[in-house]
């Protein structure tokens, strides 16, 4: 069983507004972020992300419901105690011009050491281990300004980590980052929440990542009711679908993606498996076919691989050999065309 | 940023063109007009009047007109002005075009400065002034109640400092004949240009480019040309010349010959007239060293105090000290000004003895027109012994306390 | 070059100017003469005595007092706003002081109640401290109790700026209706100068800005914090608005108080820290606090020394020098490095 350590109780979140009645941007919400726990925040834009995230850090009061940390009212919390348990990492970007990575990182230690900042043995052993597990090692001399920017986003988790949280709680941190940089921070995390033992939580729209990677999801809908759960148990109960319903857009169960609703061309059979076959079969998706089972319609298409080389064949009315997808999509196009 | 950063730096750099400026220009040679003709001047008389102090301007008489030129009107003036004085009802003669034409005598008379206003009354030409700025600072008696009876109207709209503001509206309403100011060849303060585009007549007074003392008081013949009253200017003049060379010769006889200095710091620059000025001339006149004799400038230079101390710490005499009221007033505004000697013997004046009820200071009146008496003032501080039994006018001796 | 290289380079440097302020100016006096003057010696003549003693040296220890708490305020400034080119007057320190200075010059001048104040013992450079100050004041508590309030800093610098103008356009207002003296009074103010404390304003001056300097330095780890912002400085435990308060505070102190007996002196508050943080190459306000001291010293003695135009008698004005020498250094510190324009590099 695992230890809890942020809980919400029937939180309400929102703004107060003097002489209004207080803007509700979400209510009844009812989670608990578990030591070792990688968990993602997800939900459309204007769900009300960030106010979460503000009124689990303590930076925004609730409108009504409590937020606990180890079972305490995290209100009741002076700064710099609820510094030592809780760290963040936000989306914007630090303008920390030619402060050494080192420093940077050792500003996390900031609740624990004198007025003067002086760091002691255990706080240097933080930072240390804090570099180490980010992997940021090679880069601790130099001036923060000169990294790219998923190397600074990475010092400042590192950061975040050296303040031996029990708690790290992100808002959208990948949000400038390219995709490699995107995959590479989520496994990050999630091995430095099993690793180190505190809670991650990280809101994102990173919906592939997050269902990859993540312990578990908290879905936050306007409209719909807050929902969390393993990311595959969500997915079966069909969570993805009503949160992110769209006219536009549908979750597909099976692959795990979202799909533009595209008008229907027509069913392809498709016979292949490996690689190529589930290329094959998005290719087709792609232009707007329904892929099914071999056999099961006309036109058709075979893959076969021969050691290396890939080669289709497209048969309908007549069989033609393709040698690139490019080709496959031409001549199933033309199979349908000359069909009506 | 606010008043400290862009317009310190403009007024600084404004600052140090008119320090170069004054420093490098010499005092321009001046024709020295010709003594020929002493007769009093009339219409139908000829030739220049006698003007042997004054070097900024020249009075020619001819048949049925007179010329009056200004010579240079401001430091690094290019050109000066020239004007025609006109019978009402006389031929304008043919001259070469760049004249101003002014008829006389002028029976509505208006000046910007209360500088003039002493000459006015000296002259009895009190009748004539229809307007004046800043009036209620008018010393002279006669005037000022003139002014107070509303005789006079107020031609500045109530602003001060170095940029008045004129009222165009009932400077036109008063319909005046003449009007007279100073230019500095700075836009920013002239006002000529604007009478000028206004159509209203004006004639430019360089009384304080004079060097000397008496130079700037024989303008009153300058002014006297335009009402037809120079036989009285001269006269009057004359006495104030004679009783002032008078006055001299007894202090050039005096055995000692104390030192002087003036001013006061303001904020670490110390502005000190020249040695070429005509306050250096005053106090030589008075038998007294100014300390900064040695420099040639007509104009004011910005010193360093530290600078003054050295020259001054010995000084005998320390006058014009600017709005002190008291030797500890004084020492309040810097308590180094202790160590001048003439400090810590008592021997410190001021010339804001006489002040009228509106705030004006007769010195810059009375005092500017009438400058044998401010010599006999200055020789009786520097000489008391050439002067025993002697009020002074304007001068004071600046008490230990300020009484009220 | 090691840190604590360039930190004995700066100080050897302020040595060296402080020792050519005291013996240039309008007569040179021989090095020899000056260290024996300062020594305690009585052989030499009485006037240079003075000259050191009287003159040279209490300006020479003003610029280095105003320069460091000038440096330290901008310092301050340009970390809580995060932007490279405030100066320590952005809040409204300077046209508060200068309302103050203009309302003794010109009002109460021009209404005569210099009697009133010489009874009450406060006249002359003595008034125009207190004015400055109380006018400084009366802006600031404006500002501090926005700050209370409010949570964003570009709310803060506009009602800083605003209140700066309505001071700035209330002198501008008593500046058309005072007299020449006054006026020329006035200018002479805002023009700057370290030659007007005495040894015994000396008294308030010097522990006065000690006193701010000494909070910059206690604050230096809430400032390093503020370098991420106030989003990161929250989370880490930092009071956000009671740090703010105390860096308002006590860069206004030392804005304030320089202003006050000094007159406002321009660019010395934003070219120094850049300066610093260019030769140290680090953001972090432990070092960087120690190193605008000498440098802001260094620098203000520096342009002192020129305003005084050696071996002549002639004076330029201060302000005029200052920013002569710190712009030309903002400008090439923001060209030669991009990362300045990130705030609080």
């Amino acid at each position: 069983m695992k230890t809890a350590v942020l809980e919400m109780l029937s939180l309400s979140i929102g703004y107060s507004r003097r002489s209004h009645a207080a803007h509700v941007v979400a209510e009844q919400l009812t989670a608990t972020l578990c030591e070792g726990e990688f968990v993602c925040l997800l939900g459309p834009n204007g769900a009300g992300k960030s106010t979460l995230l503000q009124t689990l850090t303590g930076i925004r009061a609730p409108l009504s419901g409590s937020v606990l940390f180890d079972g305490v009212s995290i209100g009741t919390f002076p700064p710099r105690e609820l510094a030592k348990r809780l760290s963040v990492v936000l989306t914007q970007r630090v303008a920390a011009g030619m402060m050494p990575v080192e420093k940077l990182v050792a500003l996390g230690r900031y609740p624990f050491t004198d007025w003067a900042g002086r760091l002691s043995k255990k706080d240097t052993e933080a930072v240390q281990r804090a570099i180490e597990a980010t992997g940021i090692g090679p880069l601790a001399g130099r001036p923060f300004c000169e990294l790219s920017d998923g190397e600074q986003q990475k010092v400042m988790i590192a950061r975040a980590l050296a303040q031996e949280p029990r708690v790290m709680i992100l808002d959208e941190p990948t949000a400038f980052l390219d995709l490699p940089h995107r995959v590479e921070l989520l496994h990050l995390l999630g091995r430095l929440a099993h690793d180190c033992a505190c809670a991650v939580l990280m809101s994102t729209h990173e919906l592939d990542l997050a269902l990859r990677c993540a312990d578990r999801l908290w879905l936050l809908a306007p409209g719909a009711p807050f929902v969390e759960g393993t990311p595959e148990d969500l997915v079966l109960q069909g969570a993805f679908s009503s949160t992110f319903a769209s006219k536009l857009v549908q979750f597909d169960q099976q692959t795990g993606a979202f799909r533009a609703a595209t008008q229907q061309r027509g069913a392809v059979a498709l016979q292949g498996d490996g690689v190529a076959g589930m290329w094959t079969s998005r290719a087709l998706e792609r232009a707007g076919y329904q892929v099914v089972g071999a056999g099961e319609a006309e036109p058709w298409v075979e893959v076969a691989m021969d050691g290396a080389d890939i080669c289709w064949w497209v048969g309908g009315k007549t069989s033609t050999p393709c040698a690139s997808l490019d080709a496959v999509l031409e001549s199933v196009s033309q199979e349908f065309g000359g069909r009506e | 940023m606010q008043v400290s950063g862009r317009a310190s730096s403009c007024l600084a750099l404004m600052l140090a063109v008119l320090v170069g400026a004054s420093l490098s220009c010499a005092p321009k040679p001046q024709a020295a007009a010709a003594s020929t003709s002493s007769t009093p001047a009339n219409a139908s008389s000829h030739g220049r009047a006698t003007v042997r102090y004054a070097k900024g301007f020249v009075l020619e008489y001819h048949d049925g007109y007179k010329v009056l030129r200004v010579l240079t009107p401001w430091r690094g003036a290019k050109e000066g002005f020239t004007y025609v004085l006109v019978p009402r009802g006389g031929a304008v003669p043919k001259l070469s075009g760049n004249e101003v034409i002014i008829r006389t005598p002028v029976r509505r008379f208006v000046v910007t400065s209360t500088i003039y206003v002493p000459y006015i009354a000296m002259l009895g030409l009190e009748d004539t002034l229809v307007g004046v700025a800043k009036g209620r600072m008018i010393t002279t008696p006669s005037i000022a109640k003139r002014f107070a009876e509303g005789k006079i109207a107020e031609i500045s709209d109530g602003s001060g400092g170095m940029a008045t503001n004129y009222n165009m509206e009932r400077l036109l309403s008063l319909q005046p004949d003449l009007i007279m100011l100073y230019g500095t060849g700075n836009p920013t303060y002239d006002f000529h240009e604007q009478l000028h585009a206004a159509g209203l007549p004006f004639a430019i007074n360089a009384e304080y480019m004079e060097s000397t003392p008496l130079g700037g008081t024989e303008w009153m013949k300058f002014i006297a040309a335009f009402f037809d009253k120079d036989a009285e200017a001269e006269q009057i003049f004359a006495g104030i010349a004679a009783r002032y060379e008078e006055e001299a010769a007894k202090a050039k006889s005096a055995s000692t010959r104390p030192t002087v200095f003036r001013g006061m710091d303001y904020r670490g620059v110390w502005f000190m007239p020249g040695g070429g000025s005509y306050v250096a001339k005053f106090y030589a006149d008075a038998g007294a060293r100014y300390l900064w004799d040695d420099d040639h400038s007509q104009g004011s230079m910005p010193l360093t105090m530290e600078a003054v101390m050295l020259r001054a710490r010995q000084a005998d005499f320390w006058v014009d000290v600017g709005s002190c009221g008291s030797l500890v007033q004084l020492a309040g505004f810097d308590e180094r000004y202790r160590l001048v000697r003439a400090f810590q013997t008592g021997r410190v004046y001021n010339n804001d003895a006489r002040m009228s009820p509106g705030g004006g200071n007769d010195y810059w009146e009375t005092g500017i027109a009438n400058p044998d008496r401010v010599l006999a003032d200055l020789i009786s501080i520097f000489h008391p012994e050439l002067k025993p039994g002697y009020s002074r006018v304007w001068y004071r001796q600046l008490p230990e306390r300020g009484v009220q | 070059m090691s840190q604590s290289l360039k930190f004995s380079t700066l100080a050897l440097t302020l040595a060296v100017v402080f020792v050519l302020e005291l013996s240039l100016g309008s007569v040179m006096i021989p090095l020899k003469t000056v260290i024996s003057i300062l020594a305690g010696g009585q052989d030499s003549g009485e006037s240079w005595r003075q000259i050191i003693l009287l003159f040279r040296l209490p300006r020479a220890v003003t610029a280095i007092l105003a320069g460091a708490a000038l440096g330290v305020a901008g310092l301050e400034m340009q970390t809580l706003f995060r932007n490279p080119l405030v100066e320590p007057y952005i809040l409204g320190v300077s046209s508060g002081a200068s309302l103050g200075v203009a309302l003794v010059v010109m009002v109460t001048d021009g209404l005569g109640w210099n009697l009133l104040l010489e009874r009450a013992g406060i006249m002359g450079s003595t008034a125009l401290v207190v004015a400055a100050t109380l006018g400084s004041l009366a802006v600031l508590s404006v500002v501090l109790s926005f700050a209370r309030k409010v949570e964003s800093n570009i709310t803060l610098l506009i009602v800083g700026l605003m209140f700066g103008y309505i001071a700035s356009s209330l002198v501008s207002i008593m500046m058309q209706f005072s007299v020449e003296h006054q006026m020329q009074r006035f200018i002479t103010w805002t023009f700057g100068s370290f030659g007007s404390v005495t040894w015994q304003q000396m008294e308030i001056f010097a522990p006065t800005l000690a006193v701010g300097i000494l909070l910059a330095w206690i604050l230096a780890k809430p400032l390093n914090a503020f370098l991420l912002g106030d989003g990161y400085a929250r989370s880490m435990g930092v009071n956000v608005r009671r740090v703010r308060f105390w860096i308002i505070a006590s860069s206004a102190l030392l804005a304030g108080t320089v202003t006050a007996y000094c007159g406002p002196i321009a660019f010395l508050g934003i070219a120094v820290p850049h300066l610093c943080r260019l030769l140290l190459k680090t953001s972090d306000h432990r070092t960087l606090v120690p190193a605008v001291v000498l440098m802001g010293a260094t620098l203000a003695l520096f342009a002192d020394r020129v305003a005084m135009v050696p071996g002549s008698q002639i004076a330029l004005p201060l302000n005029a020098v200052t920013s002569l020498i710190g712009a030309p250094v903002v400008v090439a510190v923001i060209l030669k490095r991009r990362h300045v324009m990130e705030a609080g590099a």
